[in-house]
């Protein structure tokens, strides 16, 4: 049986290791700050102990822009396949939870990821993509989760909704396992 | 200035490639610094006086917003927000327009309802990154030039400058939505050359700390513009494009012809001298 489960806090330490380049002008950014204010306003030692809650005052907004969308997140999500069923249980981003299929009541296609992009909405960083989600040029869409590291992409028809799962991993094998 | 024009100009384009590999994001408010960078560099720094009811030019550019939906009326009827949310929305999830669903439109333009109560913080954000340019155009380079060019003269000249100076971000697809389409370039120098005297008048009348809150003001309220508009084409039906640009000429003429009394009562200096809200140092 293959099992994917991530945590919110998986999710925020994973996409900070991909956002590194995008949050690296912050510190660029207060650095220079700091520097054109102490010039213009002729401030000797602008980083001082009494300098530092203004600091944090101006921190805290700009990781609540950057991370308020992972507070929101579940604190566990994920899927799991084999064993004649497959499990879902994301519950972000107009992806169901707690829905557990018998794998005979659904249709399953496997997609290798190096044939198709993926078109989301919903939750995406360059490491995982939570939603709904199209691939292109197979114009297959549903509901579910994508990870970069995803070889293999199960696309899951089942009674009630068509579920796009991918994980690292995860393959055609694994629903004999 | 020679420094000034290298620092203010020069960093934006080192910052091109980053911003291309790793998008604009954040990289552009550090370019918002570069002339106030530059001023530095030429070893000319002189300090605004920091007054808060300067801060009141901030809702100043309601007025732009309201003159560039009165315009755009006159040719195109409005259609509503969910039109440009779901055009807006669609560029940043990169799916077609009709695919964005209902349900998220709704959620945002009950967000955009709530955005009033985000005015305090948006004013401070928004005014202090403005700081940054209007520290170089407005207090630096606009009185250097309306000792040759007069205020005015001075005051379109410096926004086609200001215009060209965003050439690094707007080839990356900042405000027209297409990367590297050239005509971005003279059409928001054409939109900085309209706003220009606006915000020496607002320089003029509430020193720098006032035109980067009006700058400010004119970044905060400028998306407003999509509530009623769709940005299709946006070369046209756009807050920076022909229907913005023309939404300026009200405040333009008004700001032109103040500037002027003000010059002839003797309120300013012809000769340029900065206003009294700043010291040199």
């Amino acid at each position: 049986m293959y099992e994917y489960w991530l945590s919110k806090w998986d999710i925020i330490i994973i996409d900070t290791q991909f956002l590194v380049p995008y949050l690296l002008p912050l510190p660029v950014l207060i650095f220079i700050l700091i520097y054109v204010v102490s010039r213009i306003y002729n401030i000797r030692k602008p980083l001082t102990r009494r300098s530092l809650p203004w600091l944090i005052i101006v921190f805290i907004p700009i990781l609540l822009v950057i991370y308020g969308s992972h507070l929101t997140a579940p604190e566990r999500m994920g899927f799991a396949v084999g064993g004649g069923r497959l499990v879902v249980d994301v519950g972000w981003w107009g992806v169901p939870s707690g829905k557990v299929y018998n794998l005979s009541d659904c249709s399953l296609e496997w997609i290798n990821a190096s044939t198709t992009r993926i078109r989301r909405l919903g939750y995406g960083t360059p490491y995982i993509q939570i939603g709904k989600i199209t691939l292109m040029p197979q114009e297959v869409e549903g509901y579910g989760m994508v990870t970069r590291d995803a070889e293999w992409i199960l696309v899951a028809r089942c009674p009630d909704a068509t579920y796009i799962l991918g994980g690292p991993g995860l393959n055609p094998r694994v629903i004999h396992d | 200035m020679i420094k000034f024009f290298l620092v203010a100009f020069g960093l934006p384009w080192l910052l091109f490639p980053v911003m291309y590999l790793w998008g604009v994001g954040l990289w552009a408010l550090v370019m918002m610094f570069t002339p106030a960078l530059g001023v530095i560099a030429q070893g000319e720094v002189y300090r605004p006086e920091l007054r808060l009811r300067d801060f009141a030019a901030f809702f100043y550019p309601l007025a732009w917003v309201a003159a560039s939906v009165a315009v755009t009326a006159l040719f195109v009827p409005p259609s509503g927000p969910e039109a440009g949310i779901r055009y807006l929305l669609a560029r940043v999830v990169n799916v077609p327009a009709e695919e964005v669903p209902r349900d998220v439109v709704d959620l945002i333009i009950t967000q955009n309802l709530l955005v009033p109560l985000l005015i305090p913080f948006a004013m401070l954000m928004n005014t202090f990154f403005a700081f940054g340019e209007e520290y170089g155009w407005r207090g630096y380079l606009t009185p250097k030039l309306a000792g040759r060019l007069g205020w005015v003269g001075a005051s379109f000249v410096v926004g086609a400058l200001w215009g060209l100076w965003h050439a690094p971000v707007l080839l990356l697809g900042h405000n027209f939505f297409e990367k590297f389409w050239w005509p971005s370039v003279p059409l928001f120098m054409l939109f900085c050359a309209a706003s220009s005297p606006a915000l020496t008048w607002v320089y003029l009348r509430h020193g720098v700390w006032g035109a980067a809150a009006f700058h400010g003001g004119v970044n905060a309220f400028a998306g407003t513009y999509f509530l009623l508009y769709p940005p299709e084409p946006p070369w046209l039906l756009n807050p920076a494009g022909v229907m913005g640009t023309a939404g300026w000429i009200p405040l333009t003429l008004y700001a032109i012809w103040d500037i002027r009394r003000m010059q002839n009562t003797g309120r300013i200096n012809a000769d340029a001298t900065p206003p009294t809200h700043h010291s040199s140092r």
